[in-house]
């Protein structure tokens, strides 16, 4: 770590445990089936030596079902975090750099997108194009950009006001230049510390989806082992073994991710203090 | 003349990831009651290090060694609650800048702070006083100005609420902090005045600059500091018509009314400075021995200096 | 008055009075929209130009405008009326390709070192780029070159090159932004207070060193500035600024032997007190002046000439030209 100017603390070694964790989980559901135990013919069997998790009401082993799972929460994660990021990023540096009407345009869109009550809405996307991956990717990103826009916007235009960046204008630079060489570099730490956070706000909202059974079927998530166990009688069961696993799943995944991009976040307002301070 | 401070072989380093950086090294300093003294020195010479020691407000990775000494108490090895009400109610500091304003308190608040948490001011007796000093610093309306916020008052008034500040309350010395960064003539005018106007109400003042016309016109005495080390400390009278550290000749060499004639080489690196006299590799009076031995600071006729020239 | 021949009384520093100016404005006005406020009048009809290799210095206090007027002369923000021109042509009028010849000869120092270079960048790459921008350097050597040989000059050793800012001191800083406006090799450099936040000595050095490149390259420089005796030291004419607009000019030597504005002559004998100054109606010193007449609170005097490349703007120069 020390080779890349980095050396994290504990909170962040917390985070990166965690994270490794995830994907040591996801590495594990590809090995071939049956190495952590057989379906069994017996529903809710509780946790034993053939079956460390238990089996669920069909007789699927649960360990092998939440490491399956973990590829879906992952990926969702990484990907929903991926497009709400990279829209956020480009929205935020145009808006933040161009200034004036463009910045109002954008930041009146912006606006209505946070003011939206987002889980209504995303339930009602979700039912409303049905129940696939790439759907509850699209929800996620299209949900989570606003933000982040909004706090790269405030960045790039602290960077715009920034001398050097006049300076950059009296020398003749064009504006897209400026943008893709100085200000998105400039922002490059604020959109990875968001990058890290919407990856934790991804899985949780996928796991809130699927919970309420809007989550895809056909890859069953963290989220619909939940919905499973409740819908179908787990709890009455008293088959714990079902749903909390999955449950610390999600709630470790995402505290692992806010770690480190909270970690990444105050790391980041402490190195650029000094562009804080154009008057 | 009693001593106020007096600083003894302090000595101030900073742990960094994997070096050392030593910013104070054997300062001997003292504070005479009724004077003014001028911390001169360039950015680097560690005279802020030495401002935030007296203060106890050296960061954590700070490692410091001698005393400061105040009647006899080491504030340095104070307990740290003991020190900070013994530094509340006998210092007060007028910081740099308009920065150290908070923009969300009213003026008299901030200028009555001190009294008000170390000698039991109340609000009615804190805004009292505010109102009565803004208005000795020539504010026209001081009521106005002491219900202020940050942003209300001009340049000149911030100045004034500054010094204020620093006045507010008893105090046995008044530390002020670079007053004249950046600011044009003008400006400069009113901060000597308002200094002159602060120096009669306090013990003593000690004044951090780099800048020397400004510590011409308001110090008694001049301390001039170079790479963590006191290298001269004169009247200022004499340190302004015959420098005697080449450093000090140097330094007043460059300024542009003296024929801005700039110093050779580089200020040196703090984590691993020159062997011998720090200012050897700079210096046109350089001697081998000034090489590899430290020179001492050597007391003559009424002025120290770090030279061996003078040994 | 001795009567000279013409040849003899043509000193070169005469001979730069006389010839056409580079760079300047004529009654540039520049107010800054406020929402709270109504709006900030920073500029009130200023006229000054530049010539070709000369050191002009821009002598006033926080307030004056005289960071605006540079960042107007250098193309940086856009005069409210009034026009800027550079050559004979009106910087207002130039098609794009003129423009960019204006932003390769027209170079802008600005005060703060440690904000005028991107933090992200090497300070390698950040001198290099005016060559990328205007793609002066054909292949990586000549580029190089030029960065060294430029960076030489200010005293900048290649150990600082492979550096970033945040590695850099104020000083070196400093250098590495005149090392950027110099590497186009441009007929102006504007510098907006480039000593103000540095050190007496790292300021000598850092002027030396603009001197020195000046010398070898025969660019002007615009040295804006609040310190008196430094403009003195350096400079071969000046302007004095006050409330927006230049209440007088002319050659240093005129200037800082026999002023004949009542501000300058506070300014320099350092009487100036700490009162504001007048920002009504009228001559902005009225409420300070010791000469002040009836004309002076009513309107505020236009530019009087009293000598070759002499200007001043006070009613007590009014009746005699």
């Amino acid at each position: 770590m020390k080779r890349f100017g980095y050396s994290p603390t504990g909170v962040e070694w917390a985070g990166i445990a965690l994270i490794l964790a995830v994907f040591a989980m996801t590495l594990m559901s590809f090995l071939p089936g049956g190495c952590f135990g057989m379906p069994s013919s017996i529903p809710y069997l509780p946790p034993s030596s053939s079956n460390f998790l238990g089996t669920n009401d069909i007789g699927d082993d649960v360990l092998a079902i939440l490491l399956q799972g973990s590829r879906v929460s992952l990926s969702i994660g990484l990907l929903g975090a991926t497009v709400s990021t990279l829209f956020g990023t480009v929205i935020g540096v145009f808006a933040g750099f161009m200034g004036g009407t463009v910045d109002e345009a954008l930041g009146s869109i912006t606006d209505f997108f946070l003011v939206v009550p987002a889980l209504p809405l995303m339930i009602l996307l979700a039912a409303y194009l049905g129940p696939s991956f790439m759907n509850v990717v699209m929800v996620i990103g299209l949900l989570w950009w606003p933000t982040t826009a909004r706090m790269v916007r405030a960045r790039a235009r602290q960077i715009r006001g920034s001398p050097f960046i006049e300076g950059l204008m009296g020398v003749g630079a064009r504006k897209p230049y400026i943008m893709f060489r100085h200000v998105l570099p400039n922002v490059w730490g604020i959109v990875l510390a968001r990058f890290v956070l919407a990856v934790s706000s991804s899985i949780l909202l996928e796991a809130g989806l699927s919970f309420i059974g809007l989550g895809d079927p056909q890859n069953p998530s963290w989220g619909m082992m939940l919905h499973f166990a409740m819908t179908r009688g787990a709890l009455l069961h008293g088959a714990w073994w079902t749903f909390v696993p999955p449950g610390i799943c999600i709630s470790f995944s995402s505290l692992g991710f806010i770690l480190i991009g909270m970690g990444m976040e105050s790391r980041y307002r402490s190195s650029t203090k000094s562009i804080g301070d154009v008057s | 003349m009693g001593k106020i401070i007096e600083i003894r072989d302090l000595c101030v380093d900073f742990e960094m990831q994997q070096m050392r950086v030593s910013a104070l090294n054997g300062v001997n300093l003292e504070l005479q009651r009724g004077e003014v003294l001028g911390v001169l020195g360039e950015s680097g010479s560690g005279k802020t290090v030495l401002l935030n020691s007296v203060f106890r407000l050296l960061p954590e990775n700070a490692r410091s060694s001698g005393e400061i000494l105040y009647c006899g108490n080491d504030i340095l090895s104070m307990d740290r609650k003991r020190a900070m009400q013994l530094i509340g109610r006998h210092f007060s500091l007028i910081p740099q800048g308009f920065g150290s304003l908070n923009p969300f308190l009213k003026c008299w608040l901030q200028i009555s702070e001190r009294p008000m948490e170390h000698f039991n001011m109340g609000k009615e007796e804190g805004y009292g006083t505010a109102v009565r000093l803004l208005g000795d610093m020539g504010i026209e309306s001081p009521e106005k100005a002491a219900r202020s916020y940050r942003h209300q008052l001009s340049g000149g008034m911030l100045q004034r609420a500054l010094v204020a500040m620093g006045i507010s309350g008893k105090s046995e010395a008044v530390f002020v902090d670079e007053p004249t960064k950046g600011l044009d003539e003008r400006k400069k005018r009113l901060v000597i005045d308002l200094l002159q106007l602060a120096k009669q109400r306090t013990g003593a003042m000690m004044i951090v600059s780099h800048d020397l016309c400004f510590l011409k016109e308001v110090s008694d005495r001049v301390c001039v500091m170079y790479c963590g080390e006191v290298v001269e400390i004169s009247k200022t009278r004499d340190f302004f018509a015959s420098p005697k550290h080449p450093y000090s000749w140097a330094l007043l060499e460059s300024l542009p009314s003296r024929g801005l004639k700039p110093i050779e080489g580089e200020n040196p690196s703090m984590v691993s400075p020159p062997p011998g006299c720090r200012f050897n590799p700079r210096c046109s009076h350089r001697s081998v021995r000034c090489l590899d031995e430290r020179p001492p600071l050597a007391e003559i006729d009424g002025f120290k200096v770090r030279c061996f020239k003078y040994v | 008055m001795k009567q000279l021949s013409p040849k003899s009384y043509e000193t070169p520093s005469q001979r730069l009075l006389d010839s056409a100016p580079l760079l300047g404005c004529r009654d540039v006005v520049k107010i800054f929209k406020s929402y709270l406020k109504g709006g900030f009048t920073a500029l009130a009809g200023a006229s000054i130009s530049i010539r070709r290799g000369e050191l002009l210095a821009l002598i006033g206090e926080s307030g004056s405008g005289k960071t605006t007027l540079a960042k107007i002369l250098a193309g940086l923000i856009q005069p409210t009326s009034g026009e800027v021109f550079f050559g004979d042509k009106p910087l207002a009028k130039m098609g794009s390709k003129d423009l960019l010849h204006f932003r390769r000869k027209v170079q802008f120092v600005p005060q703060y070192p440690d904000l005028a270079l991107d933090p992200t960048w090497y300070i390698y790459d950040s001198i290099a780029e005016p060559l990328r921008i205007h793609k002066e350097a054909r292949t990586r050597e000549e580029e190089l070159e030029k960065v060294r040989s430029v960076s030489s000059r200010v005293g900048l050793g290649l150990d600082q090159l492979r550096r970033k800012p945040r590695d850099l001191s104020g000083g070196e800083l400093q250098r590495a932004v005149l090392a950027k406006a110099m590497v186009l090799s441009p007929d102006v450099v504007i510098a907006d207070e480039p000593t103000s936040m540095l050190d007496p000595s790292t300021q000598a050095k850092i002027v030396h060193q603009l001197l020195e490149a000046k010398k070898e390259n025969g660019f002007a420089v615009l040295f804006v500035t609040h310190d008196l005796s430094l403009a003195e030291a350096i400079s071969n004419r000046v302007c004095v600024m006050l409330g927006g607009s230049i209440v007088e000019s002319g050659a240093a030597s005129d200037v800082f032997s026999s002023p004949l504005h009542p501000y300058t002559l506070s300014l320099l004998s350092g009487s100036a007190s700490g009162l504001e100054m007048n920002r009504g109606t009228g001559c902005p010193f009225y409420s300070q002046c010791d000469a002040r007449m009836g004309a002076c609170s009513k309107s505020s005097p236009p530019e009087f000439m009293t000598g070759k490349a002499r200007s001043v703007r006070c009613w007590l120069f009014g009746q005699d030209y």
